[in-house]
């Protein structure tokens, strides 16, 4: 009896542990899920990290609501600090649920902060238990903070905007957005550099061809626009919020080019044609567009697609000279054109090859070009190199941007085009 | 006699593989690649090879005194005393495994999970069921480990499955780029040298089929070991030895990049299932050792007296061993003389010993057939 009576109170002593819950329990209701996280950097303060949290509230998205004064799916809340620690810190100071990271999906550095180096970034996200080593880094040019004031368009929250944004780039070749791991291995791998997508916010179409913009003027105010006409800093911005009810056509963002680092500072930007002429050399372009011009009436334009891409490079060492050569071999078809030549003759087709060869020779060339400007090997030649001959390679490791900025690339490339499409002649009107 | 249960071969290369993966499948990649880059694999196969030296060691010295284990036949090799020093360094030796294992166990869980809970909340709690299991006998560890096994291998094999679209095996090369030497100074680190099967030493007579050790702990090494290189592979196929460097405990990072489909994601809680699993195994069985050793040592009737005050010992000692997650590290992460002496050194010096005795003692023969009429 006197056994068993010390046996109960030993399991209600042990059961009483469980009922204290852990240490780092929380409810979700008392969570703020952050979706975004946009890091500026502000020169010159003591407290130069500025820090913009999308915070989305997970009820609304559940709900779909977006009518109503406060309906907006997404709060966002800066601060600044000397750290990003701080920043974040004095952020939760405006909100009133706990700050949860493990949702962040992505990441947008500003300008002024990818200059100033990206270590203090990385070293949170790899720290930091919540922040998810797979978010997306993002380089906007200008603030970081005024792309995340842009309103959505087709998804409930920015945050899913820019998502969508990041899961199709997979699909176009005019950007290659980069998880955070991805961007760290880059920038720590010898004989490589890193780099990621770019984000820029730019004034609707409408603002920058002035024939369309002559053609709403009657209807609609638009004279604010005048002064900014390279709209993608941050003036943009406070005009599209301040102009209220008046239907103004909103500022888009829109994801293409890419932003190359040297080591962890910004070096300098490719646009989306260079960004595509550098993806050749990874092998990532398939599913693009390429337009040539018609090897048989100039002036006229044909339209390629890309459907399969192989790339080759291999480095070759002759007498202490490192060069390399590269192999693209391309396969695709002929989408449209703007004339109507017969095109698909075995003759034409050949010439169509070659012409499609030398273009894409042509951009992978500037791109090589770019590069090599901007001392920044994204491609990874030294990498190459190391993996071929690691003792050439650890000779030159020390000045490797040096020795790529002059180096010497073959580019060989092979192009089939398959088919034609369903239209077996072209369609010619009768005069 | 202190163990009453019996365990088949079987069992006993399960509990092996336990002891050898929990542990070193979180913290090997991470001292490994440090040193060897992309060759961190080779070290581990290396280690494999001195784990199966000292195995081979351990089971010709257990079939040479059939019924006793390394504190019982160091007595009667060495002489009473001399015999239960070496006896009481290898119960020591299990000990600081146990407090070694339940310091990473909590530095993991509160660098990675629970950042605000105390380190003893996890010690306390694991070394109190590791206790009870201890006391409830090592047939039932065995059988609790057959079931437990099945979880842990199965969820590295779903993680590692699940990863392999990132695979880019280009980043283990260029391979064999480090030196003979140095591989085998990193292979004999402790954590990656497979070294748990000194434990046989223990329980071998505790086996139904004591002949089978030697290829039920050849077959744990090598899966274990297999297991452990081909995690590392994976690691090193998906980030590259530079990137690895860089973080504390690489199949947590890797399993925070897995991301299938946008849907499957976050598997987090499958490192964790590994984790506190393994460790829980691998803390109840050394703690056994332990406290087998010593009770057979003091001459207890029983095992159970010694149970609860080593597990003490070992929470006060993984307390009190290490300042910081820095020491642990550098502890951790270099080879040094002590195991060296403990998994080779005196197995070899054992073997040596019987293999004189055997040799000059006339009257061997004589008492062998007698051991055999019993």
């Amino acid at each position: 009896m006197k056994k068993q009576i010390s046996m109960l109170l030993l399991l209600l002593l042990c059961f009483s542990t469980l009922i204290t819950g852990c240490w780092d329990h929380i409810a979700i209701e008392d969570l703020a899920l952050v979706r975004t996280i946009a890091i500026d950097y502000l020169p010159g303060r003591r407290a130069p990290y500025l820090v913009t949290l999308a915070i989305s509230l997970p009820a609304d998205i559940a709900g779909g609501e977006t009518t109503g004064g406060g309906g907006e799916p997404t709060q966002l809340f800066s601060a600044v600090g000397a750290t990003l620690n701080l920043a974040i810190e004095q952020a939760a100071l405006n909100l009133s649920r706990r700050l949860f990271l493990s949702h962040a999906e992505v990441i947008l550095i500003g300008e002024e902060m990818a200059k100033h180096g990206l270590l203090h970034i990385l070293d949170f996200i790899s720290k930091h238990p919540q922040a998810r080593f797979s978010t997306n880094l993002l380089i906007t040019k200008g603030f970081a903070q005024t792309v995340m004031t842009t309103s959505e368009r087709l998804e409930v929250a920015i945050t899913e905007e820019m998502i969508g944004m990041i899961e199709l780039a997979r699909y176009s070749p005019k950007s290659e957005p980069l998880k955070a791991y991805e961007f760290i291995q880059k920038m720590v791998t010898p004989g490589q550099d890193a780099y990621t997508a770019l984000m820029v916010k730019s004034p609707p179409l409408e603002e920058e061809i002035p024939e369309l913009k002559n053609e709403q003027k009657p209807d609609s105010q638009g004279e604010s626009s005048g002064g900014e006409e390279n709209g993608d800093s941050s003036s943009g911005s406070s005009d599209s919020s301040g102009g209220g009810g008046s239907k103004k056509a909103q500022e888009i963002l829109t994801l293409a080019g890419l932003a190359a680092f040297q080591n962890d500072k910004l070096a300098g930007f490719l646009d989306s044609h260079e960004t595509r002429g550098f993806l050749w050399f990874l092998g990532r372009t398939s599913h693009t567009l390429l337009a040539v011009e018609n090897p048989e009436k100039p002036g006229e334009t044909i339209s390629l697609f890309i459907a399969r891409v192989q790339t080759k490079i291999k480095p070759h060492i002759k007498n202490e000279q490192i060069s390399f050569s590269v192999e693209v071999i391309t396969e695709g078809d002929i989408r449209s054109q703007t004339g109507r030549t017969e095109i698909a003759t075995p003759e034409m087709i050949k010439k169509i090859n070659s012409a499609k060869a030398g273009a894409i020779k042509q951009e992978m060339e500037k791109a090589l070009h770019k590069m090599q400007k901007l001392k920044v090997d994204l491609v990874g030649f030294g990498t190459i190199l190391r993996r071929h001959d690691p003792e050439t390679f650890s000779s030159l490791e020390d000045r490797w941007a040096e020795e790529f900025s002059k180096l010497k690339v073959d580019i060989v490339v092979t192009s089939n085009i398959r088919r034609t499409g369903l239209q077996a002649h072209p369609a010619r009107p009768q005069r | 006699m202190l163990e009453k249960g019996k365990i088949s071969p079987r069992q006993s290369s399960l509990l092996l593989i336990m002891a050898l993966i929990a542990t070193s499948i979180l913290l090997v990649p991470a001292i490994t690649v440090q040193q060897l880059k992309q060759d961190a694999w080779l070290a581990v196969l290396m280690g494999t090879l001195w784990g199966l030296v000292t195995l081979y060691i351990v089971c010709w010295l257990g079939s040479k005194h059939p019924g006793q284990n390394i504190y019982e036949y160091t007595q009667t090799l060495l002489g009473k005393w001399p015999g239960k020093i070496v006896g009481l360094i290898y119960a020591w030796t299990f000990l600081r495994i146990v407090a070694i294992v339940i310091r990473e166990f909590g530095d993991f869980m509160t660098t990675s999970f629970m950042p605000n809970t105390p380190l003893s909340v996890f010690s306390i709690s694991l070394i109190f069921l590791a206790a009870w299991a201890v006391l409830a006998g090592l047939e039932v560890l065995a059988r609790m480990n057959e079931f437990i096994i099945i979880l842990v291998i199965s969820s590295l094999f779903f993680i590692l499955s699940l990863s392999l679209n990132n695979w880019d095996l280009t980043r283990i090369q260029p391979m064999f780029t480090n030196s003979l030497l140095s591989i085998i100074k990193v292979s004999f680190i402790p954590e990656v040298w497979a070294a748990d099967s000194i434990t046989l030493a223990v329980i071998i007579p505790f086996l139904t089929r004591p002949r089978q050790a030697f290829a039920a702990g050849t077959i744990a090494t090598l899966f274990a070991q297999g297991l452990l290189a081909t995690g590392i592979i994976a690691v090193l196929a998906i980030f590259g030895p530079f990137l690895l460097q860089i973080t504390r405990f690489p199949i947590l990072t890797f399993v925070r990049a897995i991301n299938v489909g946008q849907i499957l994601s976050r598997f987090e809680v499958l490192v964790m299932v590994v984790w506190v699993a393994g460790v829980f195994i691998k803390a109840s069985y050394y703690l056994y050792c332990a406290c087998l050793g010593l009770a057979q040592i003091t001459g207890l009737k029983e095992i159970r007296p010694v149970v609860l005050p080593l597990g003490t010992v070992a929470i006060i000692w993984s307390f009190s061993m290490f300042e910081n997650i820095g020491e642990l590290e550098t502890a951790v992460s270099n080879p040094r003389l002590a195991p060296l002496l403990q998994y080779l050194g005196i197995p070899l010096f054992l073997l040596i010993v019987t293999w004189l005795k055997e040799k000059f003692d006339k009257n061997k023969p004589r008492r062998r057939r007698n051991e055999k009429a019993n």
